[in-house]
């Protein structure tokens, strides 16, 4: 009989019993609702094995790249290992460098950490010693040797304050990655959107490279806005990128643009409306990231003007969060 | 016993289509729409389509007082008959779009309406 692992358990999956029941008969507790694969309440990672595709339908694509599945209806066939969703043990990392940016974003990056597995985009928990923990985006691509995060300065910031005092070599924890806006490979034609607001880019960065390298076709749009012109960051990096490859199209949006600045200051969510409805809105994947009040506006917006839920990736910046940072 | 609307209309795959369908004109409907405000639309979704799945008679162990439970919070903030009517138009909407008969789709809102005094927490809970 096949053996279900549960944080260093081994448990007996008595015949034709889904993973939620065989949790639960240990005395394990998983949210749950309606027990039939449809709500999505009981959502846990596969971390070793196979998981039957019946307890994988309705999950997102970047959902199932994590190994997510519905315990509710997963009968496995052989032995499996599972965990609850985002849990994961701090990482230890060194500070590496840290540059001042335009908009007074630091860009921090890290060493150390290459035991991380994960995809631009996502985020993880920064650790001081102390404690003091803040999410930040990954801007760095999946697999390279420094971690880059882009860390909005405040001057009152805990974290933002001390990381624009802190020296390289400085030692720090990180845990993750958690999140699902990535890129996913599974259609190199499709049409994508990326739209964030200040260091809203991070994420982006880390995606649009990753899209890039994976040999993305499709037509690449990433619109940046800012308040104010002189708070956009990355523009050498993001011209760059743009230069050399003919699929992407960097447009830099700022309320205070005056036009001779090879900048728009048409709003950046009336561009990303408009960009989506001249888009095959059936193909086309979305992602937003940065302040709360555009991310979750623009979400519904998109959404009410025909793009698919399941193809808006959104990763809002609460303000306790990265923002307040 | 024949089978239910939920298998005639295509099972858990029509259910992924209906749901963007029905959770859009849930979102665009002001007699409904600010009992779906929450910022985590996925998860708003996800319940849309377990709510799809009940009332096509697709696999679901929902009782009356699940029901009760998972609409209490929204009947303290005013959920009413008028309300439930809106989601079943809705709904009905929904359904012909996707090539649901209107016949089907009185057997579909029968269903919803024999939760209605639960989703109201009315009457006794069983
Ligand atoms: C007509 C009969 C109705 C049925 C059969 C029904 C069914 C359901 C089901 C099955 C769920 C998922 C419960 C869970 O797994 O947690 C749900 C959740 C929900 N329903 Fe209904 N529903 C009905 C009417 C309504 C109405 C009239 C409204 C508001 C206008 C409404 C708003 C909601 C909301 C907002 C949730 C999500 C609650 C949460 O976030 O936990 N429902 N409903
Ligand atoms: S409990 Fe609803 S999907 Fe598993």
């Amino acid at each position: 009989m096949p053996k279900l692992r549960f944080a260093e358990r081994d448990l007996e999956i008595a015949g034709g019993a889904t993973v939620l029941e065989t949790l639960e008969a240990a005395g394990i507790d998983v949210p749950n609702s309606c027990r039939a694969g449809a709500c999505q309440s009981c959502l846990m990672q596969a971390v070793a094995g196979e998981v039957p595709e019946e307890a994988r339908r309705g999950v997102s694509p970047a959902k199932r790249e994590l190994g997510h599945f519905l315990a509710c209806v997963c009968r496995p066939t052989a032995d499996l290992e599972v965990a609850r969703v985002g849990g994961s043990e701090a990482i230890a990392a060194t500070i590496a460098a840290i540059r001042r940016c335009p908009g007074d974003v630091l860009e921090v990056r890290l060493r150390g950490a290459e035991r991380l597995d994960y995809r631009g985009g996502q985020f993880i928990t920064l650790l001081r010693d102390d404690g003091l923990a803040r999410p930040y985006s990954l801007a760095s691509v999946g697999g390279a040797a420094e971690l880059e995060l882009h860390v909005r300065h405040f001057a009152d910031g805990a974290m933002s304050g001390w990381l624009a005092r802190a020296a390289p070599g400085v030692e720090v924890a990180i845990r993750g990655p958690y999140g699902e806006c990535f890129y996913v490979a599974d259609d190199l034609e499709r049409p994508l959107l990326l739209v964030g607001t200040g260091t809203g880019l991070a994420p982006l960065y880390g995606i649009v490279r990753e899209a890039l390298a994976a040999g993305h076709r499709g037509p690449i749009t990433l619109l940046h806005g800012a308040r104010r012109a002189a708070d956009l960051y990355h523009r050498d990096e993001l011209a760059a990128l743009a230069a050399a490859h003919d699929n992407l199209e960097v447009v830099a949006s700022a309320l205070d643009a005056t036009g001779d600045d090879d900048m728009t200051a048409t709003p950046i969510d009336a561009l990303a409306l408009e960009r989506a409805a001249a888009a095959d809105r059936g193909a086309l994947r979305v992602y937003l990231c940065g302040a709360p009040a555009l991310v979750n506006g623009l979400r519904r917006r998109l959404f009410i003007a025909g793009v698919p839920l399941r193809s808006i990736l959104a990763d809002a910046f609460l303000p306790a969060a990265t923002g307040g940072a | 016993m024949s089978t239910s609307i939920y298998d005639q209309i295509g099972g858990a795959a029509a259910m992924d289509a209906a749901v963007d369908l029905f959770y859009r004109k849930v979102l665009s409907d002001d007699r409904v729409n600010e009992f779906f405000d929450g910022v985590d639309m996925e998860r708003q979704a996800a319940k849309q389509k377990a709510f799809l799945t009940m009332v096509t008679g697709g696999p679901n162990s929902y009782t009356g007082r699940n029901m009760r439970d998972a609409h209490a919070k929204l009947v303290a903030r005013g959920l009413d008959d008028s309300h439930v009517d809106a989601i079943i138009e809705l709904l009905g909407e929904t359904l012909k779009e996707l090539g649901v008969s209107d016949d089907q789709i009185k057997q579909v809102a029968a269903i919803a309406e024999s939760v209605r005094d639960d989703v109201l927490s009315r009457g006794k809970a069983d």
